[in-house]
């Protein structure tokens, strides 16, 4: 496997007294490999693919996509790669076909090429027939998949998906995430984003997890979970009253409790055996008057990673 | 090539959208087929021009019984004291300079010898009145003319000769209002004695204008509004336009542009193209629709029109590319648009006309892409002018677009490159 994008070192600051919203990044993406990056809202994922697709431009350092670097030689790793951005981004007036044609010419396509290539994206897309319907008339999951569509046409070596499930049913996320991996099975390296970490577990090959304009961790889900291999998270809801430092206090002198955090309301405990903790935990709280309303117990996860490196939750 | 796919996707756009449509054409036509049969003369129509009280000067150089006489047909008839508002001078030279510098409309001179000529001997050798018109209006004159020619003819059917059509300059005049069409058939009565007579015509009125000699066409209102509101209309649609390009920066089909292999200069000029494209064939088929529906008369210099149509649409999306460049968002880039298009259009006189601003005002008036518009299509329709005529306007429009072009262009590859 050879590498294909080489970030060293991004940086961007939208403006000079704003705090950095990515701050010196660094990551490698293998050719043919779906590449996740994991984090919350505001974590500078959008920031970065706008880097690297050399929509912004970057504060500090580079990256070399295809070869080329994203400042010395922007239209040649335009070239290479295609971007799915976050929001919705068709002409809504004109029709599914007419937008392809349009973006398919952007791309220099032309000719009988571009026709070949639109018919090929209206089947991935599963629009066919549809192609000849205004965009307004259609669904937000066939948006979305129009939206995926459009980056596939001039047959990109990357493609950069930026949160391409977000705000859609469960159905056209299936889809959509079924299509991901049919086209890197035909060897489409795939850069995508998410804060839903059963995407990111379910597509990656590797995964980097970013928060705060930083990359905090980096490596295959195996490797990501075994950082906090050891512990199970147990999260308890409960009513009642109790402050969360008394809480949390109390819980904590439970033994085999690693790590707790949260309140009443929601109470997450890292433990090295859930299945022992369990009867004496509810013990406690019964003892403080905390009525259970749910427990759930997770074996390690990206989520209890995620926990575990930042200390809050991947979603507010 | 891309730029021209990116102005063909915007006119596909545009053109489907049919409340736009509805804007750029149905629009501008009715509000120029409401005007034009409220003022004038499509459909046969005719009906007031609100004017009265027009400043008019006589100076008796003659103080004879006749030129008193005369004066009092001015002054004494109800419709004619409405119409006009007459003062008697006695200093020519004095009332002329009133009338250059545009405090009255015309000075009607009697000169001395006038009651001889009339009445004595002379008779023989012929009357003659001057008649001084202010050059810069453009209204007034030709009512002026109608009107004096009409008294000249009342003071003595047996006496006169008007050196001006007279049933042609009151057909004229009848235009502008009920209360001159009926005079018609009394100085046609008139007229046809005078006709009759033919040996007898002795006063010639020798009309004088002041100042620089102007192509002689009256005004017609359907020929003013057509272009005018052709004009309002267009900008809108070209302000409109220019904004796609906020509304495509805010909507991400601008930011995913240029995740393209597309340079910024080119998605530019492609957002240009496909508004002046848009503009050029709105003023087309306005020109065309008014032309079959209203039977409207765009002069008769194709080149003219066509070099000021286009010279026109470039200025105007020049200056809407100039807002959007330097507008925050889309919102307040309609609010800026909006302001200036309803400004302009009032200075640049889209609902009055100019031809009656004081100086201060057409100042500012010059410096609306609307006023350099609207005279040179005057000029090439109801003013009757060639090519020649409009190319101090092309300039102006020209110089316009120019650096409205720049400083827009240097603002948006700014804002482009983040
Ligand atoms: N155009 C901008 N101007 C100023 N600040 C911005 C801009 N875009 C993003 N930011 C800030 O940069 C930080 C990172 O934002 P970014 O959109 O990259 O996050 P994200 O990970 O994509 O989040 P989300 O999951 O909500 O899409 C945030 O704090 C955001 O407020
Ligand atoms: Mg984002």
């Amino acid at each position: 496997m050879s590498t294909i994008i080489e970030v060293h070192n991004l940086e961007k600051q939208y403006a000079p007294a704003a705090e950095k919203a990515v701050k010196g990044i660094s990551f490698n993406i293998e050719q043919g490999e779906i590449f996740s990056l994991l984090g919350p809202n505001g974590a500078g994922k959008t920031t970065t693919i706008s880097m690297i697709s050399c929509l912004l431009s970057p504060t500090a350092g580079d990256a070399i996509v295809a070869g080329h670097s994203i400042t010395k030689a922007p239209m040649k790793v335009k070239q290479s790669i295609g971007v799915v951005p976050q929001e919705i981004a068709l002409y809504d007036s004109i029709s599914a076909q007419e937008n392809l044609l349009f973006w398919g010419r952007m791309y220099g396509l032309s000719g009988s090429k571009l026709h070949e290539r639109v018919q090929a994206t209206l089947k991935i897309s599963g629009l066919e027939d549809r192609a000849g319907d205004k965009v307004k008339t259609f669904s937000g999951g066939m948006k979305r998949r129009l939206n995926i569509a459009v980056g596939l046409l001039h047959e990109p070596q990357v493609l950069y998906m930026d949160e391409p499930t977000v705000g859609i049913d469960p159905q056209s996320r299936r889809r959509i995430l079924d299509t991901v991996k049919e086209l890197n099975g035909q060897g489409l390296t795939v850069l995508y984003t998410t804060h839903y970490m059963e995407e990111a577990e379910e597509l990656s090959n590797r995964i980097g997890i970013i928060d705060h304009g930083q990359l905090i961790a980096l490596g295959t889900q195996a490797e990501l979970t075994q950082m906090v291999g050891r512990f199970d998270t147990i999260t308890v809801q409960m009513d009642g009253v109790m402050a969360g430092e008394q809480l949390l206090a109390g819980v904590g002198q439970l033994p085999g409790v690693h790590q707790a955090d949260g309140s009443v309301a929601q109470l997450i405990l890292q433990t090295q055996d859930a299945k022992q903790l369990l009867p004496q935990l509810l013990n406690w709280t019964d003892g403080q008057g905390l009525r259970l309303r749910g427990v759930e117990i997770q074996a390690p996860n990206l989520e209890a990673v995620f926990l575990h490196l930042t200390g809050h939750g991947l979603r507010d | 090539m891309k730029a021209w796919m990116i102005a063909w996707k915007d006119t596909l756009v545009r053109f489907r959208d049919v409340n736009g449509l509805l804007f750029m054409l149905a629009a501008p036509l009715l509000i120029t087929a409401i005007i034009g049969s409220a003022f004038g003369n499509f459909f046969g129509g005719r009906s007031e021009l609100p004017i009265r009280d027009i400043p008019f000067l006589i100076v008796d150089g003659d103080n004879s019984e006749a030129s008193q006489q005369l004066i009092e047909l001015f002054t004494a008839d109800a419709t004619l004291s409405e119409l006009l508002a007459t003062t008697v001078m006695a200093d020519l030279a004095a009332a002329q300079r009133l009338v250059m510098t545009g405090q009255a409309r015309a000075v009607l001179y009697i000169p001395a010898g006038f009651g001889l000529q009339v009445q004595g001997d002379a008779a023989a050798a012929g009357a003659t009145l001057e008649l001084y018109l202010d050059a810069a209006a453009n209204i007034t004159p030709n009512i002026i003319r109608g009107i004096v020619g009409r008294v000249a003819a009342g003071y003595s059917t047996a006496l006169i000769s008007v050196d001006v059509g007279v049933a042609q300059v009151l057909d004229d005049a009848a235009a502008y209002g009920p209360a001159l069409a009926g005079l018609q058939p009394v100085v046609q009565e008139q007229v046809d004695q005078i006709t009759s007579q033919r040996g007898r015509q002795q006063i010639s009125l020798r009309q004088v204008v002041e100042g620089q000699e102007q192509a002689d066409n009256s005004f017609n209102p359907a020929s003013f509004f057509g272009p005018s509101m052709a004009i309002f209309f267009l900008l809108y649609t070209v302000m409109e336009g220019t904004r796609s390009i906020l509304t495509e920066e805010q909507e991400g089909t601008l930011p995913r542009l240029l995740t393209t292999p597309t340079r910024p200069q080119t998605i530019l000029l492609g957002k240009m193209g496909g508004v002046f494209l848009s503009g050029v064939l709105q003023f087309t088929v306005l020109l065309v629709a008014s032309r079959l529906l209203f039977n409207m008369d765009w002069g008769d210099s194709p080149l003219g029109i066509l070099l000021l149509v286009l010279v026109f649409v470039a200025a105007a999306t020049s200056l809407g590319m100039f807002i959007a460049a330097f507008a925050r968002n889309n919102v307040q880039a309609n609010i800026i648009g909006s302001a200036i298009i309803l400004i302009s259009g009032v200075l640049g006189g889209n609902f009055t006309t100019t031809l009656n601003f004081p100086d201060w005002l057409l100042t500012f008036s010059k410096l609306t892409l609307n006023y350099w518009g609207l005279e040179g299509f005057s000029d090439l329709t109801w003013r009757g002018l060639g090519l020649a005529a409009i190319l101090p306007k092309l300039g102006a429009l020209s110089l316009f677009a120019l650096i409205a072009f720049t400083l827009a262009t240097w603002r948006f590859q700014k804002r482009l490159n983040r």
